[in-house]
């Protein structure tokens, strides 16, 4: 489109902790990145790593005791008539108007659980009508009449009959899509895909990543696709950033991350990938040491006591910033800066 | 959908079966029959009943003869409407019950409405607002329901009424209703005075109501369509009251059958100590005065009607939950 | 999991309360000061004597003896206290004779009076109809009321272990057998058929027989509950895989049933029979309360409060309501107590 730099979403140092009986879970630490309109931005992971928080921070609906505590999200909205105005979601009142229009019509969100993210007791008709109606002021029978298309655009056979069905008729793929359909119904032009195929079977994840795909070129969306599996997104991201701990540590595009990557995490990321030429009957290799406890967390960079690279009373000390290390790419390591 | 109330009501035929059997055999289990008391009664007035005629009479009733024989005749009366006779009353027993079995059911519903309109609201703002003030606050109530009887509560109630308030806050009409024929004044009169006894009976089963209802909500907040339904915009009340309520409103539902024998249970006591002329305080003047006859009819009765009961909130739960009417899993 | 169930204050406090009860079961006849049988019908119905703690500028607690004198009015005998006359209150006073933990003979009780009977001057908390002390009647009635539900549970507990067990385990027709008949006795009204059965029992039973035949319809209607929770257990446990791999390796049913499933729900089956406890102890109140459960010369919470039917004799002496209150804390005590148990069970729970 033709604002192709600028970005649609710009996170910029998201701090998100939870405040339990226990103590302070920083979720999210400081994490800042960007999304461009029509572009995918995969952001990838170990469990744990804050991606997931990150998602529900942009829409604001963090559960307690979580909370935003700090940064910017910064939202460019058309105003109608070629007018722009670049809003800030965490300064919204997030259970307000406002935020909750962005939820749904801007900004969608589709997740990991295909089995529950429907209410077993409503028809899946119901609630893709309700989002339609909330944003838009349609009738009722257009609002079906729109609910059934969306439901064929993703590939569901039977629109018409399937509307009215309850999720537990619908197998695990068909669920997925309808979740897609349902997301999708009201245009929006962020796409938020929190895990979306990783309980699915590889020949239905497949199909979905393609339907995904197709639709993003069909309709210009931007797409922020979260996943611990790196396959996905060298098959799907234009852009990667690669988080620890609730912190960027690398990001660029996703060539550069895939052949060039500079952050040891990412290095030993890409290492412990099973491929058909690696030498056989040799270990795969793995990260040493093992995620810490969020509520005993290194002092210093977090990743340093099980980096390769360790620098001792550098990386312990200090937070790396990101800097640039290549053409669009920013890593944060002491071992560049 | 059909399947289910078909084996909804084989349940009830049988447990109306059963509950008959056990009735009859309350009926029973007193030394002496119904000929005994009877020339007991005779005694009483001064005239004598003399073997022969006490055998004619055994032979009349069919008293002679074995349990179940005698089991089926009772069936075959009450299939004829024939309940039998009140003895202290000596009169036809149905005569004797009358408008009591009707004021007990009003009751009864009184309180289950009650629990419904109190724990829904109650038990949902406790799973929202969960380690709030208001949420404290109403476990202890709620624990406080749960930990006093009933008849407990309507005692001291009853004491403190009359001693700050000199009101004796019994009874179901005022003075002036109690013996006049049905009317809308009648009608109104009962109305006003069912709130107390509502709440007294309802106490007990609302606290139990409140802490099912928030279980089982706090369960289905932490559920992933949740969440969904959220991030497609909805409000935070449309959210919550939309989805996970509606979803925890069956296992809330489902126990609503068994909250009417505990109910009519309950009564019995409360009306005794609130002086309600409901069936309670007749039972219990029947079974003391051991009049086999009438405490095996009401019980019966109560059974039947609790069954009924059951059976209405059987449908509708399977009203409010799509996956028993289409059978689905 | 008992460090689990400490962090549960509440339960912890309502196990020591339990523990109280148990211990006054034990020591009833000790804590108690008046013999509980003795009737006075000219002390019927004296309001609670305070014991006065100060006399003379020390410690001698003492109360006032009472004297009898006509109410020129009514012409009846009324009691008041006298301040002239002062009776000291003693700890580890003699009073009546029992039997210590029905063996040793001994007549010291926790408190009594020093010159003069019990009975006729110390009143704690009043008397009642007949005029025999409130407070020693308590005592005992904890006695008949606290064990009447542990006997109560055990019988429920064994039926439904058993038949919850038989259904859950081996499931088909046992299951859907036993599971029906649950479902008919929880739609029946259980106070109706309990006066029934109550009312039926021959007048002339001593008491022993009337407590266990009470026992027996209680247990007879209360166990659906806890067959039902081990049922469910036994359904869930059933599908896990050690009890499969204990199958693999050979164990018998027997085996399998006892040394793998029971300990994983024994927990589960504690906390819901702790949470059985209070329904039977409100069953024989109730029925007792109604003159159909135990009935005097026994005594219960439920006898005592048998005489405060009556709205008027109530309002002029309410003390005769205190008995409802022992009810009130050990029904709660219980309650707490079985929640703590099963939170701390339920490796699920927060």
């Amino acid at each position: 489109m033709e604002n192709g730099r600028r970005p649609i979403l710009a996170v910029r140092d998201l701090k998100t902790y939870f405040f339990t009986d226990e103590g302070v879970v920083k979720a999210v630490d400081g994490a800042s990145f960007e999304v461009k309109p029509g572009q995918t931005l995969g952001i990838v992971g170990e469990s744990g790593c804050g991606k997931s928080v990150a998602a529900r921070s942009i829409l604001r609906i963090v559960e307690r005791p979580g909370k935003i505590v700090a940064g910017e999200v910064l939202l460019r909205r058309g105003l109608g008539g070629g007018q722009e105005e670049e809003v800030d979601l965490t300064r919204l009142d997030a259970d307000g108007r406002e935020m909750r229009y962005i939820r749904g019509a801007e900004i969608a969100l589709v997740f990991q659980e295909p089995m529950t993210s429907f209410s077993p007791v409503h028809t899946i008709g119901d609630q893709m009508m309700e989002a339609i109606r909330l944003h838009r002021k349609v009738s009722k029978q257009e609002a079906r009449a729109r609910a059934v298309e969306m439901l064929r655009q993703v590939g569901i056979s039977r629109a018409e009959a399937r509307v009215d069905e309850y999720s537990y008729q619908l197998s695990g793929g068909l669920r997925q899509r309808a979740m897609i359909a349902a997301a999708l119904s009201c245009d929006p032009k962020i796409l938020i895909a929190d895990e979306p195929t990783t309980a699915l079977d590889v020949t239905t994840q497949a199909q979905i990543l393609d339907l995904m795909r197709q639709l993003q070129e069909q309709n210009g969306m931007a797409v922020m696709l979260i996943t611990h599996n790196l396959g996905v997104i060298a098959e799907m991201a234009d852009e990667v950033v690669v988080m620890y701990l609730g912190r960027v540590v690398e990001k660029g595009r996703v060539d550069a991350i895939f052949h060039n990557p500079r952050h040891p995490y990412t290095q030993a990321l890409l290492r412990s990938i099973p491929s058909i030429e690696s030498t056989p009957r040799v270990r795969l290799p793995t990260i040493t040491g093992s995620i810490p406890h969020p509520y005993n967390r290194p002092v210093g960079c977090p990743f340093h006591p099980r980096c390769p690279s360790f620098i001792p009373g550098k990386c312990d000390h200090g937070e790396p910033e990101l800097v640039p290390v290549g053409e669009g790419q920013d890593a944060g390591c002491f071992l560049y800066g | 959908m059909l399947g289910y109330i078909v084996r909804r009501l084989l349940l009830a035929c049988l447990t109306v079966w059963a509950i008959s059997v056990l009735s009859f055999t309350i009926i029973q289990l007193p030394p002496g029959d119904y000929v005994t008391s009877y020339i007991a009664q005779m005694a009483a007035s001064g005239s004598l009943v003399s073997q022969e005629e006490a055998q004619n009479l055994r032979l009349l009733y069919g008293l002679d003869q074995p349990m179940y024989v005698q089991y089926l005749k009772w069936m075959g009366l009450i299939a004829q409407g024939n309940f039998g006779m009140a003895m202290e009353w000596g009169r036809p027993v149905l005569d004797v019950i009358g408008d009591r079995i009707w004021l007990t059911v009003a009751v009864s519903v009184a309180a289950i409405i009650f629990t419904w309109v109190v724990a829904l609201p109650i038990g949902i703002y406790s799973a929202v607002r969960q380690y709030s003030l208001g949420d404290y606050v109403f476990t202890f109530v709620g624990f406080i329901g749960l930990a006093i009887p009933g008849f407990m509560l309507a005692l001291i109630l009853m004491y403190f009424g009359f001693v700050l308030f000199n009101a004796n806050i019994g009874g179901l009409f005022s003075p002036e209703y109690l013996e006049a024929p049905w009317s809308i004044g009648k009608l109104w009169d009962l109305i006003k005075h069912l709130p107390l006894p509502a709440l007294i009976l309802g106490l007990a089963g609302t606290a139990q109501m409140i802490r099912i209802m928030r279980a089982n909500l706090l369960d289905e907040l932490r559920k992933p369509y949740v969440v969904a339904a959220r991030a497609r915009g909805l409000s935070e009340t449309r959210v919550i009251l939309k989805y996970p309520v509606r979803v925890a409103l069956n296992p809330f539902a489902s126990t609503i059958g068994y909250l009417f024998p505990y109910v009519v249970s309950g009564s019995i006591i409360v009306s005794l100590v609130l002086s309600l002329p409901t069936v309670g305080p007749m039972l219990l003047k029947a079974l003391i005065a051991q009049d086999m006859f009438l405490a095996g009819t009401i019980i019966l009765l109560l059974g039947v009607m609790t069954v009924i009961g059951t059976l209405i909130s059987d449908l509708i739960l399977m009203w409010i939950d799509p996956r028993i009417r289409l059978g689905g899993k | 999991m008992w460090w689990r169930f400490r962090k549960h204050r509440l339960a912890v406090v309502a196990g020591i309360v339990i523990l109280a009860f148990y211990a006054s079961v034990i020591g009833a006849d000790f804590l108690a000061y008046a013999d509980p049988h003795l009737s006075e019908a000219q002390r019927s119905l004296l309001p609670p004597q305070p014991i006065h703690l100060f006399d003379e500028g020390g410690l001698n607690p003492y109360v006032y003896a009472l004297k009898g004198k006509r109410d020129p009015v009514t012409f009846k005998r009324v009691y008041a206290p006298d301040p002239n006359e002062k009776i000291p209150v003693r700890l580890f006073a003699h009073g009546f004779e029992y039997k210590l933990l029905g063996l040793i003979p001994t007549d010291v009780h926790l408190i009594g009076v020093e010159g003069a009977k019990a009975e006729e001057t110390l009143f704690l908390l009043g008397t009642d109809l007949q005029g025999r002390d409130l407070w020693s009647r308590l005592m005992y009635g904890t006695r008949l009321s606290m064990t009447i539900g542990l006997t109560s549970v055990a019988l429920s507990l064994f039926l439904g272990v058993l038949l919850g067990g038989l259904s859950g385990f081996y499931g088909g027709v046992a299951d859907t057998v036993i599971q029906r008949i649950i479902e008919i006795l929880r739609s029946v009204p259980t106070i109706p058929l309990w006066m029934g059965l109550a009312a039926a029992l021959p007048q002339d039973w001593d008491i022993t027989r009337v407590y266990f035949a009470i026992t027996l319809i209680i247990s007879l209607i209360g166990w659906t509950e806890l067959a039902r929770v081990v049922r469910g257990r036994f359904l869930s446990l059933r599908e896990e895989d050690f009890v499969m791999a204990a199958e693999l390796a050979g164990c018998s049913r027997f085996r399998i049933i006892f040394r793998h499933m029971v300990p994983s729900f024994l927990s589960h089956i504690i906390a819901a029979t702790t949470l059985a406890l209070p329904a039977m102890i409100i069953s024989e109140t109730s029925l007792s309360f109604l003159g159909l459960g135990l009935r005097p010369p026994a005594i219960s919470w439920g006898v005592l409060l048998q005489q405060a039917q009556n709205i008027q004799t109530v309002a002029i002496s309410p003390w005769l309501l205190y008995p409802s209150i022992p009810v009130i804390v050990a029904v709660l005590a219980f309650n707490f107590l079985g929640d703590g148990l099963r939170d701390a069970a339920d490796p699920y729970g927060i």
